[in-house]
């Protein structure tokens, strides 16, 4: 063997092994210690803009200790798993808890008073 | 028969059984959806033919000087073909499981034979050592690929059944062997030791070699969605740069060699627990990196496993037996470690689909819906199993009609699912790193003189 082929095998291993360093290196520059984690929003904290139904959702889960995520898909064995699988079901199904809510605030009653019961009705539904 | 033609078929022989520890990988996702099975049963479909080559290869060496290698092989041959056409028409898991057992004890019987075989039809077991350990560097290297390209373009039964033609033409090759030659080695034989400790060793490599073998292979077409052919493509970048890692690591001596190649194997399967995204540029480098550690430390193990003084063929039936044992405890430390965190990834990843399906801008008549539906699509996969979550977007798209923001959301979500379900795979791949890394510390040190 010659001596130029005798030092490529500790150049060519030098080289394989700073790229394995340098490959680390920018996988974890590159967010590889974060990828993939589910950082979910903490119910808690409100969310601006939110629609109603979220905001309930959010609240409810809030209480409970837990995501909206987690919440809803707890839900999907209870009544409302059942028919959300029905476009016009599901429209009907909120509607009614709306129309209840609406009905039980009576004239007094103001915007929060409201969405407090829209929570109740939601927290009402999610509770097995 | 020309000398040169017997060689390359009872090579491409050696390379067949050895290639059939991870031919079948990429048929896998097929052969779940056939049987409607779960991961965890269907790895049996690779751990029994390995399970059986370990169990069987042992016992072999004593049968080997006393039957001759043309007698064994030929008997190897016949029952790896009653396998292979077993496999390819198997109505069953249980029977296709089976039919690998068949197959791997066949299997057994070709690989404790063809290195004697190989020792006759060169003339030198110098020769016949390189050959048979080239055949099982390529064979198992070239498994996954192979087995993806005919997996995609037939189905996996066609896995096995172009392995029957391969066991024919080595039949023939077995007629008028010459006998084996006279002097075993030229070179000086390793002390029982070090054989024994370079036999740990490619048990270890093996383990840690079903980290690419495996799981990168079940990461391109389970989560990432590639085809078989494409992930076969993308793997086959292995064996190329294990072919390539002998010439290139030239001038090492035979212990660091096999240190380094330890070591870069277990920094590749590093890279691949750590990739950040789905592109081609982070596994790829991760893949050489894997191809040169495995192509760099399997030949100079194997060879100084090899080196017996008088008892060639059991060198090699223990040296077989050390690898597939490797592959199996690969496969039983990985697989039920990978169907346990795919089962927490499949429920990440549904929270953060269902979180970016409530922020969307459509309506929450179609957001809860939807919601749910994903949430069932993944109950109703069966554990371990990665399940597929367009079907909800395009059931959805029926009920509701198509619109951007549902097809702009099917996009966000499989990009954002994937992650947390990729992200499953670490563990799995760190252990299978470590045990590559464990090798590196088994090697042998001294030659004896």
């Amino acid at each position: 063997m010659t001596g130029r082929l005798r030092r490529r095998g500790p150049i060519v291993l030098a080289v394989a092994g700073a790229a394995a360093a340098a490959l680390l290196a920018i996988e974890l520059t590159h967010g590889a210690p974060g990828y993939g984690e589910t950082g979910l929003h903490d119910p808690c904290t409100p969310r601006p803009g939110a629609a109603t139904v979220l905001r309930g959702l959010d609240a409810v889960a809030c209480r409970r200790d837990e995501s909206r995520e987690q919440l809803l898909l707890d839900a999907a064995d209870s009544p409302l798993g059942g028919l959300a699988t029905s476009l016009p079901d599901l429209r009907a199904t909120i509607e009614h808890w709306l129309e209840r809510s609406l009905q039980g605030l009576g004239p007094e009653g103001g915007a929060s008073a409201f969405e407090r019961e829209v929570f109740r009705a939601l927290d009402q539904l999610f509770t097995r | 028969m020309p000398r040169e033609l017997r060689i390359a078929l009872l090579a491409a022989a050696a390379a067949l059984a050895f290639a059939d520890s991870s031919i079948v990988v990429l048929g896998l996702p097929e052969i779940l959806a056939r049987f409607d099975a779960q991961i965890g049963d269907v790895a049996w479909v690779v751990t029994a033919y390995n399970l059986a080559v370990a169990g069987l290869a042992l016992a072999l060496a004593d049968v080997v000087r006393r039957i001759g290698p043309a007698r064994l092989c030929a008997f190897g041959l016949v029952t790896f073909l009653i396998g292979s056409v077993g496999c390819a028409v198997a109505g069953s898991l249980g029977l296709l499981i089976g039919l690998r057992v068949v197959q791997g004890a066949g299997a057994a019987f070709v690989l404790a034979a063809a290195l004697p075989a190989l020792a006759a039809a060169t003339g030198s077991y110098a020769c016949g050592i390189t050959t048979w350990a080239l055949a099982s560097t390529v064979g198992v290297a070239v498994g996954p690929a192979a087995g993806g390209i005919l997996t995609e373009l037939f189905d996996w039964r066609a896995i096995f059944a172009a392995q029957a033609p391969v066991a024919l033409l080595a039949l023939l090759a077995l007629r008028g062997l010459p006998p084996l030659p006279p002097t075993p080695l030229a070179v000086a034989p390793t002390r029982a030791l070090d054989r024994f400790r370079a036999n740990v060793g490619l048990a270890l490599v093996s383990a840690g070699l079903v980290g690419v073998l495996f799981l990168a292979v079940v990461l391109l077409v389970d989560v990432w969605r590639r085809s078989p052919v494409a992930a076969a493509v993308i793997v086959s970048t292995l064996p190329l740069a294990a072919l390539a890692a002998p010439r290139l690591l030239r001038g090492l001596r035979d212990t660091a060699a096999a240190a380094a190649g330890a070591v870069l194997l277990a920094a590749g399967l590093a890279a691949l627990a750590l990739v950040p995204g789905t592109g081609l540029g982070w596994i790829i480098p991760a893949l050489v990196l894997c191809g040169l550690g495995f192509g760099t430390a399997v030949p100079v193990l194997t060879g100084r496993a090899l080196l017996h003084p008088r008892d060639i063929a059991g060198a090699g039936a223990s040296s077989i037996a050390a690898r597939h044992i490797g592959l199996v405890l690969g496969l039983l430390v990985v697989t039920p470690m990978l169907a346990h965190d795919v089962t927490r990834g499949q429920e990440r990843a549904t929270l953060l689909g269902v979180s970016l399906v409530l922020d969307s801008p459509l309506p929450i008549t179609t957001k809860v819906p939807l919601s749910l539906d994903l949430h069932r699509t993944l109950r109703a996969a069966p554990a371990g199993r990665i399940p597929d979550f367009s079907r909800p977007f395009a059931a959805r798209q029926r009920k509701d009609g198509a619109s951007h923001a549902l097809t702009e959301l099917q996009r966000t979500f499989t990009e954002a699912t994937t992650a947390p379900i990729a992200r499953s795979f670490r563990r799995s791949f760190i252990a299978a790193a470590l045990l590559a890394l464990a090798a590196a510390l088994t090697l042998p040190h001294r030659r004896a003189t």
